[in-house]
């Protein structure tokens, strides 16, 4: 019996502990002008960022003035600071460096400790483009079928249903996403998002439905420096996708159109080579043909943190 | 029997004589008829080789143009590189709507067949001539769109101001691509939503700006359009590509960098 009385004050102390210890912690909130709705902080290098936010009691919910407050990313102190009487804080201070870093408020006061991180991504371009598509092909959604370029393709038919089918790179064999008509129209009518470029530069393709709303939604995400999108809207099934997408996984684009047309070939056309550039800005609006030409490309600036390349006739 | 035998002898001459114009004649026209021969066979065949010299020097300039410009835009401001350009044919030119350097050439003898695309690293090189660029009513709603068109598809980009006044116009990506045909059939999708969205931030997807065309006309290689958008967040071009006797549009996302 006394042992039992010992082991439950044993456990009531531990709880009472445990309680106390859970009182005495800090609660900080952290928002930024940068601060974007997914919760992280975007920002250029050397721009100012104005972080803030309120110092509470987690146990009593008041605010906690003069807590000392510490910002840092990493081993690094960005500065200090402390809460005002309302609990509030404000901390402005700018990264020099791009990169994706971790902002860590530490506060603390006589009483209470505690902190609190957020995402803080420091660029100057974005790394990422997601392409949408909300449609449907003949009549309604009910003859339309969807396919991802995954290992075993699988044609998933429209159920009116709300559905979410979003599969990252690495869960596919082909980087493309594709519905097509084959009721509506005889031979059939497609229309696919094709990523262009090495599948490492591909995020992932989405499908989503809802069973209220008669068009769906085709989703891809991929780097925007680098790759591209191929949209192809022409007849046929999905299959056609599938049978050429080999040449763009090799050659970046079709070499030809996926289907086949009777176009007819014209007696004269023209042929044209492009260089552009992901990284680098182009000026320029000289022309030159015939004969020899001397061409110049100076480095004129940095915009962005992209070289900006003037070329012209000199 | 003297007199026949001359008279014989003048025959003779006579007729060799008239041998040898009609063999000098036939000499001529045989000559001629070779050189006809000759220059209707092996013209174009000249004119093949030509054009095939123009091709791969064009080749080459562009890979050593754009190994310069990369050069370059590596090194310090202020760097300069100057390459000289023997030029035999077709036309060079910068593209600072599209940010490029463009080549362009008339072909006559097929040696590149019409509607072949092909990708080599910062090159992108077009065949054909049925690219078309306009500006009308496409999807019927009394409203002009940039309209991208070849001999199979028909495409309606939204038309929102113009470059001259760039950050006037409010502009929303949602409605960037209104209509898509296919001229076979006739056969139409309105798309009620394909919105372009930036590393997760959706306020990216509208903001300011204008839409147009890179080159207005007919009997192009490709059909082009530029969205550009301010968006409160991120500055931003959006380019769609349609080459001629394609069948996809080719979507690529340029200029961007965070405000």
């Amino acid at each position: 019996m006394k042992k039992l009385l010992f082991f439950a004050i044993l456990i009531l102390m531990f709880t009472t502990a445990a309680s106390l210890c859970q009182a005495a912690t800090l609660k900080i909130t952290i928002d930024a002008d940068k601060m974007k709705p997914e919760g992280k902080i975007i920002c250029k290098a050397s721009r100012d960022i104005h972080v803030f936010g309120t110092v509470t009691a987690s146990d009593t919910g008041l605010p906690v003035a003069n807590a000392n407050l510490t910002f840092s990313y990493g081993t690094t102190t960005i500065g200090t600071n402390t809460s005002d009487n309302s609990g509030n804080y404000n901390m402005t201070f700018s990264m020099a460096y791009e990169g994706n870093y971790t902002l860590n408020v530490t506060g603390s006061n006589t009483t209470y400790s505690g902190t609190n991180s957020s995402i803080l991504l420091i660029r100057s371009r974005p790394e990422y483009v997601e392409y949408r598509m909300t449609y449907h092909l003949g009549t309604s959604n009910a003859n339309n079928v969807y396919r991802l370029g995954t290992s075993s393709i699988t044609n998933q038919t429209m159920n009116n249903t709300n559905t979410n089918n979003l599969q990252y790179s690495s869960n596919l064999s082909h980087y493309y996403i594709c519905s097509y008509d084959n009721v509506d129209y005889a031979n059939g009518m497609l229309l696919a998002m094709i990523h262009s470029y090495k599948g490492s530069y591909l995020d992932y393709v989405n499908f989503s439905s809802t069973s209220s709303n008669p068009n769906y939604t085709l989703e891809l995400r991929n780097k925007v420096e680098g790759s591209s999108l191929i949209l192809a809207y022409t007849k046929g099934t999905c299959q056609l996708v599938q049978d050429k997408i080999q040449v763009v996984e090799s050659q970046a684009i079709p070499s030809r159109s996926l289907a086949i047309f009777s176009t007819g070939t014209p007696s004269a056309y023209h042929y044209e080579i492009r260089a552009i550039y992901d990284k680098i800005y182009i000026n320029g609006t000289d022309s030159w043909t015939t004969g020899t030409n001397l061409i110049c490309a100076e480095k004129t600036a940095v915009s962005n943190n992209k070289p900006m390349v003037y070329v012209r006739r000199c | 029997m003297g007199f026949e035998f001359l008279n014989e002898n003048r025959g003779a001459k006579s007729h060799k004589g008239a041998s040898n114009l009609i063999a000098g004649v036939l000499v001529i026209l045989i000559s001629f008829m070779a050189l006809a021969l000759v220059v209707t066979m092996g013209m174009p065949a000249l004119n093949r080789a030509k054009e095939a010299a123009v091709i791969n020097e064009a080749t080459q300039h562009m890979r050593e143009l754009d190994s310069t410009i990369r050069e370059v835009a590596s090194e310090g401001t202020g760097a300069l590189r100057s390459t000289a350009m023997k030029v035999s044919g077709g036309t060079y030119s910068v593209n600072q709507k599209s940010g490029s350097v463009d080549f362009t050439y008339d072909m006559k003898y097929g040696l590149i067949e019409a509607g072949s695309f092909f990708k080599e690293g910062n090159l992108y090189m077009f065949s054909g001539t049925n690219g078309k660029a306009s500006e009308y009513d496409l999807d019927g709603d009394s409203v002009a769109e940039l309209v991208l068109e070849n001999d199979i598809l028909r495409i309606g980009i939204q038309k929102v101001a113009n470059s001259s006044s760039p950050n006037t116009d409010t502009i929303d990506t949602k409605n960037n691509v209104k209509i898509l045909n296919l001229k076979e059939g006739m056969v139409n999708v309105t798309p009620a939503d394909t919105s372009v969205i930036l590393d997760n931030l959706p306020s990216t997807s509208s903001g300011v700006g204008y839409s147009e065309l890179v080159s207005k006309g007919d009997y192009l290689s490709k059909a082009e359009a530029i969205v550009h958008v301010n968006s409160t967040d991120i500055s931003y071009d959006v380019v769609y590509t349609l080459p001629s006797n394609a069948d996809f549009l080719i979507v690529k996302i340029v200029n961007a960098y965070y405000n």
